[in-house]
């Protein structure tokens, strides 16, 4: 491993260099969880409850971390918009993922035409930013969860596709696939039962990477009001909306980037260390 | 009529294909041999002589461009799909590398019993495992190997678990694609003496590929040399090792390094 | 040896830092020397630990490796050095060749390339002087048209022309030293005699001293004048090569020399060890090859035998090598 100093050399640095960012981003993401589900039976104060005589107030005064423009409690918000952002992320990401790898799947399998015309689509579509499908479906069923959830998962299915392909197509080379076809089993029996088996290591560490992505897209496609509508809370939106007020309370901002930022980071770590206990696994040891 | 008839087989890749025009490759060129009933036949050639290519196509998991494959008289590859499916219960094989041709995700039940998809009548599961402990007792391994893993495994206790996948269904023939190169030298004789005994016990037939002619000349009965896809010679292991033919053949036994 | 040997390794004992901080010991008691001139076979099955010993030689071992006792090389330790001294000397002075040709080579880079960038680094040579140097080697190691030849990618060659290419790469700065980590298992018998010529001509024309690690004894036996046996870690018979395989003293070499294809007839069954080799975290009590040794007696399994030199220039591990004495 690269990166080793003085102070993580020996046992206990070999375990922090190991575990360390893995522990990290799963304490980030299991909090962000837990307010999520917490958000769904309680917050400090109804997100949506304007009180305008408290408006603007600054952290520790009336809500734990501050009021906006309307009076409305910052705690409470970014709760309920975690709640949202996650929700949508998933949805997205399960969606994304489950069409993508059953057509990699699919690619890897048959090759030829298929595999062509697959990886030529996925292209296409990656030709196209998430923000930009975004404003066209928008344009066709307006604004909302759907909206975004369904914007958010175009862009996914290309990425699951292209890593289910690459890590399916070697799998396919392998001999224990060989046996399985001496064994009298088709293509599809085998993709199911020898190949998605040895293909999840990858897929999962693009998951967590993807919805941290997802996040950041949702936070983006709300802060341009393509996301959901008022009054539904959203980080996005937060971000937007405090744009005007940055001078008189800049907490109103800085709260919802951290909060979109160590969502990300928490998903990003998870994936990395991940993604470092599965492949040293197969190398093991010189 | 022997067990196996290998008729006129070529295999060339490439030529036209839906993107284009490739260069053409003669992997098998007209090859021709058989192998009779409870022997043991080695195929030995170096790299690029097309061996593992006519492995496959023997296994028929993969078309000639011309030739055909007869297992007892029958030609493979006029079979319906269905049919070659059921007839696979008489043909199985057994690969190089122990480790990659067992799915690592498997257990050593799920992989020994894989071959028994192809019969006709699937066995009940409790009959399952009693013929998965049989075949493992045929190879000199023990129950308890049962629900581990490959990688709990030595290489050569692996390719004793491929082989007890590849007797399963108490087949006619098997054709081992180098099955002894990747393993230590004490570990190879266990899986040498491991086939001569299967030939003896259940009578067994061999299709041994190797690039070993030592190892070939200990077990083999009938040989075959291979080069650059093409037949060289065929005989006894008498024949072609104490009177060889062909210059290459010559060339090949020259190459040897003999200890001593 | 008349005058001090170019490599001397003494005491060797080299461990892996596990992920759980734990040591796991890889080989241990590991004293050998290779004069000028001379070649000593390294065999070793898998599980013997024989490519940590040729890393150990070159200084390329694991972050997570720790080694007690001393490599000398040309009289100096090379256990210790800092990272830049080795560089020097590797390369230059030690060079390696590995087992699989295609991993070893850039897929990247040219052939001539990859010959003379070593040429530049250590030598200081122009470019264009380096690759006449290079061309000049791939024509000594038999790759034909070289100046044609010269530009291709590795992917262009075979397995043959790869490693032998990667012999040139080590033996273009004239190593006075060269570990050979299994170099014609992944060839063809052919290609293999070919390959092991290469290595004999530069070994008599240069003086080279050559480390060969294989587990092919009939290698061992064509290339080397004295042979080193190891199992799980250890070594269990040392001597000049005609005397360890026409009377070998321990049980693991005898066990060797049995099973090799075509002792027993055509047809009949072969010798075998029974068992397998330990594993490195789960050595037996006592000798290594215990339990799946034909000659053991109960105090075999107590404690581990120590090395014994006898003769002239032999050592064997075994406690009963040399009670029964043959003469």
């Amino acid at each position: 491993m690269s990166g080793a100093g003085p102070a993580t050399r020996g046992a206990a640095g070999f375990r922090l260099r190991r575990h360390g960012p893995l522990a990290t981003g799963l304490t980030l993401i299991l909090l962000l969880a837990g307010v999520a589900l917490v958000s769904l039976v309680w917050t400090p104060f109804p997100p949506s409850k304007m009180q305008i005589m408290h408006k603007l107030k600054p952290p520790f005064e009336v809500g734990l971390l501050g009021t906006d423009q309307y009076g409305r409690d910052v705690l409470s918000m970014l709760m309920a918009g975690a709640w949202n952002s996650l929700s949508i992320a998933l949805f997205a990401v399960a969606l994304g993922a489950g069409i993508g790898v059953v057509i990699g799947l699919a690619a890897a399998a048959w090759r030829g035409v298929l595999e062509t015309v697959t990886m030529r689509g996925c292209d296409v579509i990656f030709a196209v930013p998430p923000i930009l499908s975004a404003m066209m479906l928008g344009a066709f069923i307006g604004p909302g969860r759907w909206t975004a959830i369904f914007a958010i998962a175009t862009f996914m299915v290309p990425v699951f596709t292209r890593i289910t392909v690459g890590a399916a197509r070697q799998v396919w080379t392998r001999d224990f696939i060989l046996a399985a076809r001496a064994a009298g089993k088709g293509a599809l029996l085998i993709s199911w039962q020898h190949v998605l088996p040895n293909i999840v290591g990858p897929i999962i560490v693009q998951v967590t990477i993807q919805l941290g992505l997802a996040i950041l897209t949702e936070a983006g496609l709300s802060f341009l009001g393509l996301g959901l509508p008022p009054p539904a809370p959203s980080w996005g939106r937060m971000l937007a909306e405090s744009q005007t007020f940055l001078r008189v309370a800049p907490w109103l901002a800085i709260l919802p980037g951290l909060a979109v930022a160590l969502s990300v980071l928490g998903f990003n770590l998870i994936g990395d260390g991940l993604r470092d206990r599965l492949d040293p696994r197969q190398r093991g040891h010189a | 009529m022997a067990l196996l008839d290998i008729r006129g087989i070529t295999r060339v890749y490439g030529g036209r294909t839906p993107f284009g025009l490739e260069p053409p490759f003669t992997a098998l060129d007209n090859v021709s041999f058989s192998v009779s009933a409870g022997s043991i036949h080695g195929l030995v050639g170096e790299s690029g002589s097309g061996k593992s290519t006519l492995a496959r196509i023997v296994m028929a998991l993969d078309r000639p461009t011309t030739g055909d494959i007869f297992l007892e008289g029958q030609s493979l590859f006029s079979l319906p799909a269905r049919v070659l499916k059921r007839r696979r219960r008489d043909f199985q094989m057994v690969f190089q590398d122990p480790l990659a041709s067992l799915d690592p995700r498997y257990t050593v039940a799920r992989i020994v019993a894989e071959p028994l998809h192809v019969l006709e009548q699937k066995p009940r599961s409790d009959e399952v495992r009693q013929k998965v402990v049989d075949s493992l007792g045929q190879v000199g391994l023990s129950a308890d190997a049962l629900d581990r893993f490959p990688h709990e495994f030595s290489g050569g206790q692996r390719q004793r678990i491929a082989f007890a996948r590849a007797l399963i269904t108490r087949p006619k023939l098997v054709v081992a694609d180098e099955p002894v190169s990747a393993l230590d030298l004490s570990v190879q004789a266990q899986v040498l003496n491991l086939i001569m005994d299967m030939r003896e016990k259940f009578g067994t037939a061999f299709l041994f590929i190797s690039h070993d002619l030592a190892v070939v000349e200990a077990i083999a009965d009938q040989v075959t040399v291979m080069r650059h896809g093409r037949i060289v010679e065929t005989g006894t292991v008498e024949d072609v090792f104490d009177r060889p033919q062909q210059a290459y053949t010559r060339e090949l036994l020259a190459a040897q390094l003999p200890l001593k | 040896m008349t005058s001090a040997p170019l490599l001397r390794v003494d005491d060797l004992a080299v461990s892996l830092r596990l992920a759980d901080g734990r040591l796991l010991p890889i080989l241990s008691d590991i004293s050998f020397a290779i004069g000028r001139g001379e070649t000593l076979g390294i065999v070793g099955e898998s599980g013997s630990g024989k490519t940590i010993l040729s890393l150990a030689v070159i200084g390329l071992l694991p972050e997570s490796a720790v080694v007690s006792g001393q490599i000398l090389f040309d009289g100096k330790p090379l256990t210790g050095l800092d990272d830049k001294s080795l560089c020097r000397i590797r390369g230059s002075r030690i060079g390696m060749i590995f087992q699989e040709p295609t991993a070893a080579l850039n897929p990247a880079m040219t052939i001539a390339d990859q010959v003379a960038e070593g040429i530049v680094l250590h030598r200081g040579n122009s470019w264009r002087e380096a690759r006449r140097q290079a061309i000049e080697l791939l024509d000594r190691v038999r790759i034909d048209q070289a100046v044609r030849r010269a530009d291709d990618y590795p992917h262009e060659l075979s397995g043959g022309q790869r490693q032998r290419v990667g012999i040139a790469i080590a033996l273009a700065l004239e190593p006075e030293l060269l570990i050979a980590d299994e170099p014609t298992t992944a060839l063809d018998a052919t290609v293999q005699r070919e390959v092991l010529g290469i290595l004999t001509e530069f070994v008599r024309e240069k003086d080279m001293a050559l480390m060969l690690v294989s587990h092919n004894l009939g290698v061992v036996a064509h290339m080397a004048s004295r042979m080193l046996v190891l199992y799980a870690g250890t070594r269990m018979e040392e001597g000049e090569t005609a005397d360890v395989l026409g009377d070998p003293r321990n049980p693991y070499t005898r066990g060797l020399l049995a099973a090799l294809p075509g002792r027993t007839g055509r047809g009949r069954r072969m010798a075998s060890i029974r068992g397998t080799v330990p594993s490195l975290a789960h050595l037996p009590p006592g000798c290594r090859f215990a339990g799946r040794c034909p000659d053991e007696i109960p105090l075999c399994s107590q404690d581990e035998p120590g090395w014994r030199a006898f003769g002239a220039a032999r050592g064997v591990r075994c406690l009963r090598a040399l009670t029964t004495e043959s003469v």
